[in-house]
């Protein structure tokens, strides 16, 4: 009597994570800037998402720069939802997205932290182009004088499906040949200027030849065409790579280990004037990009005196910023002020203001998140939760969404019921419930400062 | 009518494109058949003496051998050489416009920008890496 066990393999590259905004696809809107009710994701919030709409448009033409958006509205009104799907819709264009408080940082200072996040956001189109020989290795023949000593010599044949040569080595070319231990049958690839050769994989014709290969094997096809081609390959990088990378010897290190440190000012000058100047012979093309500020009113006086100037330079991006404060401090003064900005910079921002969901949007949403994480609910189960969502929040419901499947689940229901959202809703509590609970049993929780009723006295009062 | 001409010159635009890409491919292949000949004869061309039978080599002329002194038929196959990477420069020069142009007339919008980008003169590891340093 053996039980076998199955286990089933599952491929880790394709478990997709859903996160809160995932179900973006873009703002929804039709080719004349018209807002659809329900598409691309998002739901409601019409003004917004056409005034974002608008913003996107003017950004493709690539005209403007360093202007300031700001998006503000209540928490849980689709702020970052917006940012999210303008960042889709703007495709190709960098799209840097960083919340306030990162620019706080003991390694760097808060101005340099800025400048950073503002050139990450602008890119700049090159290309790189070089002469390969690509094809697949017919035969390798390598040979060393019969001394013992003198340099080897050797022949290489090459084919494509169209053609076949034979190239007569060098001493370098044979001893890459040897290091990447290139045998007949390896599809390889040998740059011209620089005389690397890159493995591309092993012919499909030559599969055939060993009963067992190593793990790392790869098979491609024969390539077709020309042997030497010509290749080239159009990249965008944006200024702080640029940046990076002449900041300081082997600089290109420091952009995979993200250990940037400051970066001199005369570096940036430099590099600003060379791009200019290939920008005029045509080698080089600007891409002025997004920077999105999430929480912006987490940045403090100095910050904004920095941003004030960022933005009135010609290579600045535009600049989305959110802010879900009403009128309050500004960070590190006793000032007053709305959305916790300063007025001088409240000035020269465009202001798109979010409104909240009506209970139809509300269901809409509920909707979407739930064909997002692939739950299937009832009709009833639906409404419900959008009753508890217009009570509570919008977050707390969805959350409750993916909590509500495993209960299902607990009872071998496919679909998410009523009685299953009245479980979740009773074992998580909503913010409301937590601050009444709290309230009520306040004296059993450690370090409590709410005052105590007026009858009972501490016992440090009684010194 | 509009929409039969439209497609007439898109289609005669294709077969275009993959006409210059048979020629470059075909060109090539005379380039490598070329090369393989002159590293013989410079190869011959140092080993041999002075008028003797081997300073000399029969070239194909299609349908017939001419037999040229090897300094002649050297320069020969140099000047071939020479013109052939000039034509293969050509076609890709021609190649890259022609793409572009049928990227914006089937409205292929990635197709265009691609064609757009390719426009840029090309940039070097070592000018990239190497601007902060005078």
């Amino acid at each position: 009597m053996e039980s076998i066990i199955a286990a089933k393999a599952t491929d880790i590259s394709k478990l997709e994570r859903t996160g809160a905004h995932s179900h973006i696809r873009g703002l929804g809107l039709d080719d004349k800037l018209e807002t659809r009710p329900n598409s691309q994701g998002m739901v409601g919030q019409l003004k917004a998402r056409k005034a974002a709409g608008v913003i996107v448009k003017v950004i493709k033409q690539g005209k403007i720069s360093g202007r300031a958006i700001m998006m503000a509205g209540a928490p849980g009104t689709g702020k970052t939802a917006i940012a999210m799907a303008m960042s889709q819709e703007l495709g190709d264009v960098p799209f840097t997205s960083i919340a306030a408080s990162e620019v706080f940082s003991l390694e760097i200072s808060k101005t340099e932290s800025l400048t950073q996040a503002f050139r990450r956001s602008i890119g700049v189109r090159i290309k790189e182009e070089s002469e390969v020989i690509e094809g697949e290795v017919v035969e390798i023949q390598i040979d060393r004088s019969v001394t013992g000593v003198g340099p080897k010599t050797g022949k290489l044949t090459v084919k494509t499906t169209d053609m076949e040569t034979i190239y007569d080595l060098g001493q370098k070319m044979i001893a890459s040949l040897t290091k990447e231990k290139v045998m007949a049958g390896d599809v390889i690839q040998i740059d011209k200027s620089t005389g690397r050769i890159t493995r591309l994989g092993r012919s499909f014709t030559r599969a055939r030849d060993f009963d067992a290969t190593g793990p790392d094997v790869k098979f491609v096809q024969c390539p077709d065409g020309e042997l030497q081609t010509r290749k080239e390959i159009v990249h965008l990088v944006s200024l702080h790579e640029i940046d990076v990378i002449n900041s300081r010897q082997q600089g290109f290190l420091a952009l995979f280990s993200g250990e940037t440190g400051e970066i001199k000012s005369e570096v940036r000058e430099q590099i600003n004037q060379k791009i200019s100047e290939w920008c005029e012979e045509g080698k080089a093309e600007i891409v002025p990009g997004v920077l999105f500020i999430d929480e912006i009113h987490m940045l403090d006086m100095e910050c904004f005196s920095f941003l004030n100037r960022a933005l009135e330079d010609t290579m600045a991006p535009v600049v989305i910023m959110a802010s879900n404060r009403g009128m309050s401090r500004i960070r590190g003064t006793n000032y007053q002020s709305p959305h916790g900005v300063p007025i001088d910079f409240l000035d020269r921002l465009l202001i798109i203001s979010t409104q909240a969901y009506s209970e139809d949007d509300i269901r809409q949403i509920l909707k979407i998140r739930c064909d997002e994480e692939e739950v299937d609910m009832t009709e009833d189960a639906l409404a419900v939760l959008t009753k508890v969502a217009t009570e509570t929040s919008l977050r707390y419901a969805i959350h409750l969404i993916s909590t509500g499947h495993l209960v299902a689940q607990k009872r071998q229901s496919a679909k998410v019921d009523v009685v299953d959202i009245k479980r979740v809703y009773s074992l998580f509590l909503d913010e409301a419930r937590s601050v009444q609970y709290l309230k009520d049993y306040q004296d059993e929780y450690m370090y409590n400062e709410i005052a105590p009723s007026q009858g009972e006295k501490m016992a440090v009062d009684s010194f | 009518m509009d929409a039969v001409e439209y497609q007439a010159k898109v289609e005669a635009l294709a077969e275009d494109i993959l006409t210059d890409k048979q020629l470059s491919v075909d060109y090539d292949r005379k380039r490598q058949e070329n090369r393989e000949a002159l590293r013989i004869l410079r190869e011959q061309s140092q080993k041999a003496k002075p008028n003797s039978t081997q300073s000399t080599t029969a070239v194909n002329m299609g349908d017939f051998f001419i037999q040229l002194p090897l300094p002649k038929a050297l320069k020969m196959m140099e000047d071939a050489q020479s013109e052939l990477d000039k034509a293969i420069a050509d076609v890709r020069q021609r190649l890259k416009a022609k793409v572009k142009l049928l990227g914006e007339l089937e409205g292929d919008e990635r197709i265009a920008s691609v064609a757009k980008a390719m426009d840029l003169k090309s940039v070097s590891g070592q000018e990239l890496y190497g601007i902060s340093r005078k």
